[in-house]
C-alpha cells in the first residue's frame, strides 16, 4: 500500500518536473533571447503566475489509489501514440498539407473513431507530428518520438487533465527528447 | 495591425472551442480539432499573406479552449485566457521554433497563468 502511494507520488512529481521543465524552458529561453524589454517583462509576469498556479494545482491533486494499468491499456496508448505522430507527420510533410490541417484532420478522425481517452492521447501525440523537418526529419524519428510520448503519457496521464494545452507540454518534452537522441546518434 | 488580428483570431478560436467543448458538450478533442481544421482551411484563404500564422495562432488558442469548465467558469474567463494565449504567442515567437507541442505549451502556460492570477487577485479558487 505504502509502495503504491509512493509510486503515485513519484508519478505526480515526474509530471510536475516535466511540466516545469517544458513550460519554464519556453519562458526562460524566450526571455533570454528577447531584446524587447516589454516582452521580457510580460514573460516574467506570465512565469510568476504560471509558477503560483502550478504549485497550487500540484498541492490540490487528489491522491487516487489507481489500480495498476493492464498491459492491454499500455498497448492501446502506444498504438494510438504511434498512429497520431506518424499520420500527422505524413499528412504534414509528405502530403504537404501543413501542420495545422494535419493536426486538425487527425484530431477529428481520432474523436470520431476512438473513445475519449484514446482520442485525447492520439491528439496529444499528433502535436509531435506538427514538428518541422529540422526537428523530426524522418518517419523513423517520428516513430521514436511516438514511443517516448507514449511512455510519458503512461507515466503522467490525467495528472493535469482539465488544463488546456496540457498535452502540448507533454508533446514538446517528447519532441525535445527525440531531437536530443537523434543528435547524439547522428 | 497583424498583432491585433492575431489577438482577435485567438479570442474567437478559444471561445469557439470552449463553446463546442463545454457548452455544447461535444468533448475537448473534437472541439479543438474542428476549430484547428476549419481555421487551417479558411484563414489562409481569406488572409493570403498572414493566413498560416493566423491559423497557427488559432490552433494555439484552441488548445487553451480545451480547458475544463471548472477552471474557466464562463465565456468571459475564456476570452481572457485566449487573450493571454494570443499575447504569449506573440511574445514567444522565437521559442521552440519547429518543435511540435510548442503551441500546446503556450496554451498550458496561459491557462496556468490565468489560474494563478485568479488565485492571487480574485481569490476564486476551485
Amino acid at each position: 500500500m505504502n509502495r503504491k502511494l509512493s509510486n503515485k507520488k513519484g508519478t505526480l512529481l515526474l509530471g510536475l518536473i516535466a511540466f516545469i521543465a517544458t513550460g519554464g524552458g519556453l519562458i526562460i529561453s524566450t526571455a533570454i533571447n528577447e531584446e524587447n524589454f516589454y516582452k521580457t517583462e510580460i514573460l516574467i509576469v506570465f512565469g510568476c503566475f504560471f509558477a503560483i498556479s502550478l504549485a497550487d494545482h500540484f498541492k490540490n491533486l487528489p491522491e487516487k489509489d489507481e489500480k495498476a494499468r493492464i498491459n492491454k491499456r499500455r498497448l492501446h496508448v502506444l498504438t494510438c501514440s504511434f498512429i497520431g505522430v506518424t499520420l500527422t507527420w505524413f499528412i504534414n510533410h509528405k502530403m504537404g498539407y501543413g501542420p495545422v490541417i494535419a493536426n486538425g484532420l487527425v484530431g477529428v478522425m481520432a474523436a470520431i473513431f476512438l473513445p475519449n481517452s484514446l482520442a485525447g492521447i492520439t491528439y496529444t501525440s499528433s502535436f509531435i507530428g506538427m514538428s518541422s523537418l529540422s526537428v523530426i526529419s524522418s518517419i523513423g524519428a517520428a516513430a521514436l518520438s511516438s514511443l517516448i510520448v507514449g511512455s510519458i503519457l503512461l507515466l503522467t496521464v490525467e495528472i493535469y487533465s482539465g488544463i488546456g494545452g496540457k498535452g502540448g507540454t507533454t508533446a514538446a518534452l517528447s519532441t525535445i527528447i527525440t531531437k536530443t537522441i537523434m543528435r547524439i546518434f547522428s | 495591425m497583424d498583432e491585433l488580428i492575431i489577438l482577435i483570431v485567438s479570442i474567437i478560436a478559444g471561445i469557439s472551442t470552449y463553446i463546442v467543448s463545454n457548452i455544447l458538450k461535444r468533448g475537448a478533442v473534437i472541439a479543438s480539432a474542428i476549430i484547428v481544421l476549419v481555421s487551417g482551411l479558411i484563414l489562409p484563404y481569406f488572409f493570403p499573406t498572414s493566413g498560416s500564422l493566423l491559423a497557427t495562432a488559432a490552433a494555439c488558442s484552441s488548445y487553451a479552449g480545451m480547458i475544463s469548465i471548472e477552471n474557466a467558469l464562463n465565456l468571459l474567463e475564456m476570452a481572457l485566457i485566449s487573450l493571454l494565449t494570443g499575447i504569449l504567442f506573440i511574445a514567444a515567437e522565437s521559442a521552440y521554433v519547429g518543435v511540435g507541442g510548442r503551441l500546446g505549451t503556450i496554451a498550458a502556460i496561459s491557462c496556468f497563468a490565468w489560474l494563478g492570477f485568479k488565485k492571487v487577485f480574485v481569490g476564486i479558487d476551485k
